[in-house]
């Protein structure tokens, strides 16, 4: 059966670019914020370009927090992508103002340190081991990134008996370290554009699919 | 008979946090108790065991949110956390809430215990906080007494139920206590609640295999937050 794949309309615009991206796996691709669409999808895209607080605001007028939290429990899964995977995050702080995000992990998105930003183009990422996200792409890959803010300190505690596998991590570097992917469970997401990274982003995008029930 | 699972929501200062070991000051936040509840809900759970963690450590309460989060959930709701007397509990069963969780009150207080499983019967069900053998009341930080005294006191006054929580185990993923909840389940013929430990499906799965000795239900936090395995999957394990 042809999976379906809903990609989360609230507001954030440029959401073509990834329905294109996605449709070319053979998925059938809707681009909506209706509710029951995106909690009965196979898979779940949420997209987010711009400032952190914009997005919430815009995710939280469709529900977006809840529909995200609601497929999580039920183990279906979800792709953060850009802003998309910012929110995901507790708290993002632009110009000195806290917005509270998703919290679906800790952590902050601040902006980053570097000589240059917004930290604009090609750029490669250190994966973890065992990453099924970034399989089959070895350590020289490129992805594109748009971005002035990211979470540059990954704050979940690791579990002291050391029994659940914590969450994947994948870092990049522009001036500083910062998160470029995470992969826990049902929730993957990633800071670069795959629908914007070539081969590379349908290779990854491929490999989400591919994690879907 | 199916192993009942309960998705843990333990709330502190208005917030869905999970602790390490039930000390106070190792919170980790995970956002909203109502919304946690609703997704647990939505995601299958028959049961959602709702924690008042700060009335249970004894600085202060979330009484009136955790009376919200119940009544908007469709499921059954044990209550627990600070219910030790009359306007607590009164307080806690007026929720709406199938079951209440009573700790420490039970220990510290047998007349009272004695009294309101008396008048609540089914409603009412005794934690057991358990190290070694000595049950630790107050929270968790206090030892209690002998867990075969006090199971012995309580199986004489008719308690209906009894949740078995390992403190040793709560929170660290490191497996439930099998031999501890089989050897209560020999001492008592009521259904026992397992708490605290579970890591991983197998955990789950050791403890469907204790459903014909009295294991009746599990409550899982930690390793569902953690997304260790979702709940549909937990569902599927003890089917």
């Amino acid at each position: 059966m042809t999976k379906k794949i809903v990609i989360l309309d609230y507001g954030s615009g440029n959401l073509r670019s990834a329905e294109r991206a996605v449709a070319r796996h053979g998925v059938e691709v809707t681009v909506t914020p209706d509710r029951d669409a995106a909690l009965n999808a196979d898979g779940l895209i949420v997209p987010g370009v711009g400032a952190f607080a914009a997005c919430m605001e815009g995710l939280l007028s469709v529900r977006g927090d809840q529909i995200i939290a609601r497929r999580l429990a039920g183990g279906r899964p979800v792709l953060g992508i850009c802003v998309g995977m910012q929110i995901l995050f507790a708290k993002g702080i632009e110009h000195g103002v806290t917005t509270e995000g998703c919290a679906e992990w800790p952590g902050t998105v601040e902006r980053l340190e570097a000589p240059v930003v917004p930290h604009m183009g090609w750029n490669t990422v250190e994966t973890p081991e065992g990453t099924r996200l970034f399989s089959g792409l070895g350590p020289g890959t490129r992805f594109y990134f748009v971005h002035s803010y990211a979470v540059r300190r990954w704050e979940l505690p690791a579990d002291p008996s050391g029994l659940i596998k914590p969450p994947l991590v994948t870092w990049s570097e522009h001036g500083d370290r910062f998160v470029a992917a995470v992969e826990n469970g049902p929730l993957c997401a990633t800071q670069f554009h795959p629908e914007k990274s070539g081969d590379a982003g349908a290779t990854l995008l491929e490999n989400w699919l591919a994690t879907l029930p | 008979m199916t192993l009942t699972l309960l998705p843990a929501v333990d709330v502190a200062d208005g917030q869905a946090v999970r602790l390490v070991q039930g000390e106070a000051g190792t919170e980790t936040s995970y956002g909203s108790p109502l919304e946690a509840a609703l997704a647990w809900q939505e995601a299958g759970a028959e049961w959602i065991h709702l924690v008042d963690l700060d009335a249970a450590f004894g600085r202060g309460s979330n009484r009136e949110l955790l009376a919200e989060v119940t009544g908007r959930l469709e499921v059954k709701v044990e209550l627990s956390g600070g219910i030790r007397d009359d306007a607590s509990l009164e307080a806690a069963l007026s929720t709406g809430c199938a079951r209440v969780n009573i700790g420490t009150a039970a220990l510290e207080n047998p007349e009272w215990c004695r009294r309101i499983i008396g008048a609540y019967g089914d409603r009412i069900a005794v934690g057991l906080d358990v190290r070694g053998t000595t049950l630790a009341a107050r929270g968790w930080t206090r030892e209690g007494g002998d867990l075969w005294e006090v199971l012995e006191r309580l199986e004489k006054d008719g308690c209906p139920r009894y949740v078995v929580t390992d403190v040793t185990k709560d929170g660290t993923l490191r497996g439930p206590n099998t031999e501890l909840l089989r050897e209560v389940c020999s001492r008592t013929d009521k259904p026992v609640v397992a708490s605290g430990g579970v890591s991983s499906l197998d955990d789950l799965r050791a403890l469907a295999a204790l459903v014909p000795e009295g294991v009746e239900g599990a409550i899982v936090g930690k390793a569902l937050y953690a997304r260790a395995f979702t709940l549909q999957q937990a569902l599927e394990a003890v089917r």
